[in-house]
């Protein structure tokens, strides 16, 4: 190159590529180079990016950890319908022994090795010597706190051991392996216990109740819906500051793709600086998921591995959409400098297609209502999910239509309130992008909480009356007198009333079909059928069943040993079957009830027993404290069932509706931070203005008003679009899920709350801006 | 405004001062290590108008500001009809800067959303006017400043002539006993310079108004009944006898 | 000769007598001292006698003879040349103010004050004529604004020469 060569023109003296790449790092360089403001920009973007993509990365590691999880459910599982295997040196004796303590389900098992080389179930190393078990992490730290104390008296052995990871389904499991006392278990079908030569078994699916699935369908969708809205409205941090910048270039002489292609270069920065940071940040957030629990499932830290496929695309992901967004953003800048350089003006919006998305959501849902009734587990998924998204997303879109609309329209009010609203009409861009993602998520939240209000609001309705025979206990492997013991036992906790028990014998050898029997005392076969006048020594048949049993002939009961068995006598007469706890059993096929008088002779095995009762008055711990007295007859008696609101599905409600809350509360902090910036923005760009206000005598009280105005309008338009849209989108999944229709009115209130408390921070943040906006030396000319 | 210094305490409002609206006397501000003022006196009378004068960076804006109540003085007092600025709260001055007081500054003074009939409005509207007599006021003066064209505009929308005249129609909408100008007319041609200077000095001789107008220019400073010229953050009071 | 061609330019309108040419300039330029009748006839004579006006004819009255001049060809090429012909700007270089600074310095006598008071006297008379321009028609202000930027020019060089007063006294002393 001669000396007398005219410098390069932007764009003229390389080939493209290097080009593009030199105009890439001027990008980059304005966005680090720009002094404070730049930096912020940066750090907000990377930070907004960031989180997005390890939040994603978690989520992407979902397949996996389900997949672990289930393997490791797998693992400790054995087959029940297998042929039993022969007693060897390779044998164990295993038996359920499964509890629950104030919900949680406690998964117990006991053992008994029939020979040293007995297996190990996963995650246990020696096995357990009678009166010894091994517990989990979770179960050893329940048991040594006060609130364990009910559980530790029901799980009375010295705990020699922890169960390792590769045992438990989840770091938050509780579980044991007992050690049985010598001859407690046997391996006769009758039994409860099992003879297994090893663990592990294939697949089984438990279908998921069907508001569970939609609970579950909407919360992917609320959570993941803001994401995107978050990272949009990150990348906008700043953007007028960068429009004019682009403005600045492109009166340099710039064409459009080199402006483009220089935004593109500011925003990349920022993209890559938050993809690295998302990854840094999933390594912390990966050890904070164990204590995690999500909609009641939660992995182990070596679980979350994004699935490869995920993880390479969430980056790719990442990147492209904060360059098409800028493109998309900067697309009026590039082309049309000037105008950048002016005020920005609203665009017109057009209310039509916002309307039409919203139309279309309705209709998907409407359609989706009743579309399979009466079985859980069928919802039309794809509706729901695509209704849902396309509810939530027309309602976010309509909000800018309505919030420009009330903005024009509002005309009364004192000296704040038309400061706000004219500078919201001015240029309302910003806080309009902010209520959109706050509308999504709000919508979304108020959805779920009415989801969670009805559904519960079932759950209460079939909450018992206290002193309602509702529980039910079985006990097995007790003799024939177990019964009274068991009711006795029972009724020697205070709150139990009315304990009935009988000894239950299924598959009982008749001469023409297996029939079965229940013996116990009047009283308690009344619970089983209208047998009217009773004594002991009595036998019924009961009414309805195929299987004739009549007087004389002779049933074989199966038992360890060989079998017993025991002549019919004369049957008194035949009886209408009743439901002992109004659990829904239907009546057993073939059934004999006899008092004890009548089976005295036959030396009956032993067997189940099985006990129904109420609690007066009616508390979790009472219904612990007869979990207790069972299993002091038999420590696989461990179980209690009964419709009580304590219930496993109730937790799981539970810990959605508080995932939920952190949601709400997370996407309220982002849409607070975008408010605060923006207003923070506006007051150091219109600096001398304020400073010429409070100079000419506008107080700084009124000058705070106007900036809690500012806040507060977008903020109720979009909760006022939140709760018209949300609370008939919950109401309509409520009917999807065949729900009665309730209203969380509690809920509701909190997010108005919390809402307000936004906007006062967003105000409170703000004021150190204002005051340095007004000082006096802003009057100045610069 | 504590009179630390060697200055004497603001005499009773009855003494010497007489007829003049706002006095000051050994005012003296600094910011950090630059000292903007030092020992600047002022008086003014109602209906006056004084032009204070100086090189940029001599400490007139300082003064104009200690003046209008804006920023509070190191050392010194200001009387304004016998009550001193210094004893007064924030609230107080913000009260008498809001009504007693205008100001018209260089630029940029008008809130940009707002169309300038609001912004003509404004101070009536802190001072507790109804919306529709502040609206018909701020009219009648925009009128009368030959820019009630610009009503429904914003400010970005305006030519600078048309923008100072608005400022000026509020600066004096609530009809305050003293206007501040500082440099009112920096930001303008000759021509439009005249027209504001001369639309500012009518309404003011008008409505007997005292203007302070603060300008580097002597063509501007000649439409003012005297000059003070600061120098160094000193004062020099050029009395129409001392010429000759 | 600005005056000869003032009163030429006033006859390229039309002929005129003298007593007219007289009213009009007052009229226009005047504002300061009337013309004496005697200078518009001196001014006539010369440009008669230069060819460049011609007398188009005497009217006899009352009074006193009235001649009616009227402009020649060459009077009108005269006047183009000259109103196209920029004035030589003048030169103010040994100006009696810069003189009297000068002079103060040399005697060490207080020269700010020279200036400061020269100043006061500027803005004193820059003040008169502002309220005269605010008073007066178009014409008065137009001529009013040339006499206040002139001021406002010299002013300038007050202010410029006290703020180097110092560097000057070094200057003239040494």
């Amino acid at each position: 190159m001669t000396g007398r060569a005219p410098p390069p023109a932007v764009g003229t003296a390389s080939p493209a590529p290097l080009r593009w790449a030199r105009e890439i790092r001027l990008g980059v360089q304005l966005s680090v180079t720009g002094g404070r403001d730049a930096w912020i920009r940066l750090a907000l973007v990377a930070s907004g990016i960031g989180v997005a993509v390890a939040v994603l990365l978690v989520a992407a590691s979902w397949p996996t950890m389900a997949e672990a999880r289930q393997e490791r459910h797998d693992a400790r599982s054995y087959e029940l319908d297998r042929q039993t295997p022969e007693s060897t040196d390779q044998t164990l004796l295993i038996a359920y022994a499964d509890t629950s303590y104030h919900g949680e389900s406690v998964y117990g098992r006991l053992l008994e090795p029939e020979a040293p080389g007995a297996p190990a179930p996963p995650g246990v190393t020696d096995l357990p010597g009678p009166g010894e078990m091994v517990v989990s992490p979770e179960l050893k730290r329940l048991l040594d706190s006060p609130e364990g104390r009910l559980l530790r008296e029901r799980l009375d052995y010295s705990i020699v051991g922890t169960i390792g990871d590769e045992g438990l389904v989840d770091p938050g499991e509780l579980a044991y392996y007992a050690g049985a006392a010598p001859d407690l278990l046997s391996s006769e079908e009758t039994g409860r216990s099992e003879r297994i030569d090893g663990f592990g078994t294939s697949r089984f699916d438990f279908p998921r109740g069907g508001e569970t699935l939609v609970l579950a369908l909407t919360g992917a969708v609320v959570a993941l819906l803001p994401l995107g809205v978050f990272v949009a409205a990150a990348l906008r941090f700043g953007a007028d500051r960068r429009d004019r910048r682009l403005a600045v270039l492109r009166l340099l002489g710039a064409d459009r793709w080199t402006a483009a292609r220089t935004a593109c270069g500011e925003t990349l920065i920022g993209a890559l600086v938050g993809t690295a940071a998302g990854f840094a940040l999933f390594f912390p957030l990966r050890g904070l998921v164990p204590s995690v629990q999500v909609g009641g499932v939660s992995g182990f830290a070596a679980d979350i591995v994004p699935h490869p496929l995920l993880a390479v695309a969430i980056p790719i992901g990442a990147v492209a959409l904060a360059v098409g967004v800028t493109l998309v953003s900067t697309a009026r800048a590039a082309a049309d400098p000037l105008a950048a350089a002016r005020r920005a003006s609203w665009p017109r919006r057009r209310l039509w297609w916002r309307a039409a998305l919203l139309t279309g959501g309705t209709a998907l849902l409407l359609s989706s209502i009743g579309a399979d009734p009466g079985r859980f587990g069928r919802v039309p998924e794809t509706a729901v999910v695509g209704g849902v998204l396309l509810v939530l997303l027309g309602a976010g879109l309509v909000t800018p239509w309505l919030f420009q609309v009330a903005v024009s329209r509002a005309r009364r009010g004192g000296v704040p309130w038309l400061l706000a609203v004219r500078r919201l009409q001015a240029d309302g861009a910003a806080e309009s992008r902010a209520v959109v993602g706050l509308v999504v998520i709000v919508t979304g939240a108020v959805a779920l909480q009415t989801l969670f209000a009805g559904i519960q609001m079932r759950y209460a309705d079939e909450e018992p009356v206290p002193g309602e025979r509702v529980y039910r206990t079985d006990v097995p492997e007790l003799p024939p007198a177990g019964a009274a013991e068991v009711a006795e036992r029972l009724s020697a906790v205070p709150q139990v009333r009315d304990a009935r028990a009988v000894v239950e014998y299924w598959h009982i050898e008749g001469p023409n079909d297996p029939v079965s029997l229940r013996v116990g005392s009047c009283s308690a076969l009344r619970d089983h059928a209208r047998i009217g006048e009773c004594s002991d020594g009595d036998v019924f048949a009961v009414e309805g069943t195929s299987t004739r049993v009549e007087e004389g002939q002779r049933l074989r009961i199966p038992d360890a040993d060989g079998a017993a068995t025991w002549e019919l006598p004369e049957v008194k007469r035949s009886v209408a079957p009743r439901d002992p706890s109004g659990l829904g059993e239907d009546p057993v096929p073939g059934s004999v009830l006899a008092t004890p008088g009548a089976v005295a002779g036959a030396d009956l095995p032993r067997s189940g027993v099985s006990a129904v009762f109420g609690l007066d008055p009616l508390t979790p711990r009472a219904v612990e404290e007869a979990r207790n007295a069972v299993a002091e007859l038999s420590p696989m008696g461990t179980t209690v069932i009964g419709q009580t609101s304590d219930s496993e599905r109730e937790r799981e409600l539970d810990r959605i509706g508080a995932l939920v809350t952190a949601g709400v509360g997370a996407s309220l902090l982002v849409v607070g931070l975008g408010l605060v910036i923006s207003a923070v923005e506006r007051l150091r760009g219109t600096k001398r203005e304020l400073a010429v206000l409070a100079a000419s005598g506008v107080d700084r009280r009124t000058l705070a008003l106007s900036v809690l105005a500012q806040a507060t309008i977008p903020l109720a338009v979009g909760l006022a679009v939140s709760l018209a849209v949300g609370v008939p989108l919950g109401a309509a999944l409520l009917r999807i899920a065949e729900v009665p229709v309730a209203f969380d009115i509690g809920g509701i209130a909190a997010i108005t709350a919390a809402s307000a408390a936004v906007v006062l921070s967003v105000t409170v943040l703000s004021l150190p801006a204002l005051a340095k906006a007004i000082r006096p030396e802003n009057l100045r000319a610069e | 405004m504590s009179a630390a210094g060697t200055e004497a305490p603001p005499p009773a409002a009855d003494e010497a001062l007489g007829g003049t609206l706002l006095a000051a006397r050994g005012l003296a501000k600094s910011f950090g290590p630059t000292t903007a003022l030092e020992r600047a006196s002022f008086d003014i009378d109602p209906g006056e108008m004084v032009a204070v004068m100086g090189a940029s960076g001599s400490g007139k804006t300082t003064l104009l500001h200690c003046l209008g109540g804006i920023i509070a003085p190191d050392r010194g007092w200001i009387l304004y009809e016998g009550r001193d600025l210094g004893a007064m709260s924030e609230s107080e001055r913000s009260g008498l800067r809001c009504g007693d007081f205008g100001f018209l500054f260089q630029s940029g003074g008008l809130v940009p959303e707002l169309s300038c009939l609001e912004n003509t409005a404004l101070p009536l509207r802190l001072n507790g006017v109804g919306r529709r007599t502040a609206d018909a006021r701020a009219r009648e003066r925009l009128e009368s400043l030959d820019v009630d064209g610009t009503a429904h505009q914003r400010p970005g929308e305006v030519s600078g002539g048309e923008y100072q005249r608005v400022s000026l129609a509020r600066a004096l909408v609530a009809e305050p006993a003293i206007l501040f100008a500082d440099e009112p007319t920096g930001a303008l041609d000759s021509l439009n310079e005249e027209k504001v200077m001369r639309l500012l000095v009518d309404a003011a001789r008008r409505s007997n108004t005292a203007v302070v107008l603060v300008t580097h220019e002597a063509r501007v400073a000649a439409y003012a009944d005297r000059e003070v010229t600061v120098r160094d953050g000193r004062t020099r009071d050029l009395a129409p006898g001392a010429a000759g | 000769m600005s005056f000869a061609h003032t009163v030429l330019g006033l006859l390229e309108n039309g002929p005129a007598h003298g007593y007219d040419l007289k009213r009009v300039y007052d009229q226009h330029f005047g504002q300061d001292r009337p013309l004496h009748y005697g200078q518009v006839y001196a001014a006539l004579a010369r440009l008669l006698k230069k060819g460049l006006i011609e007398v188009a004819g005497t009217e006899q009255g009352d009074g006193p003879e009235r001649k009616r001049y009227a402009i020649t060809d060459s009077g009108v090429t005269d006047l183009h040349t000259w109103l196209g012909t920029p004035e030589a700007p003048q030169q103010y270089l040994q100006s009696t103010l810069y003189t009297k600074v000068v002079l103060a310095l040399l005697a060490g006598r207080p020269a700010a004050d020279v200036l400061e008071v020269q100043r006061s006297a500027h803005l004193k008379s820059m003040r008169e004529l502002t309220r005269r321009k605010t008073e007066g028609d178009l014409a008065e202000h137009l001529i009013c604004d040339h006499a206040l930027f002139h001021l406002e020019a010299d002013l300038r060089w007050l202010e410029l020469t006290a703020a180097r007063l110092d560097e000057l006294a070094t200057e003239v002393n040494r």
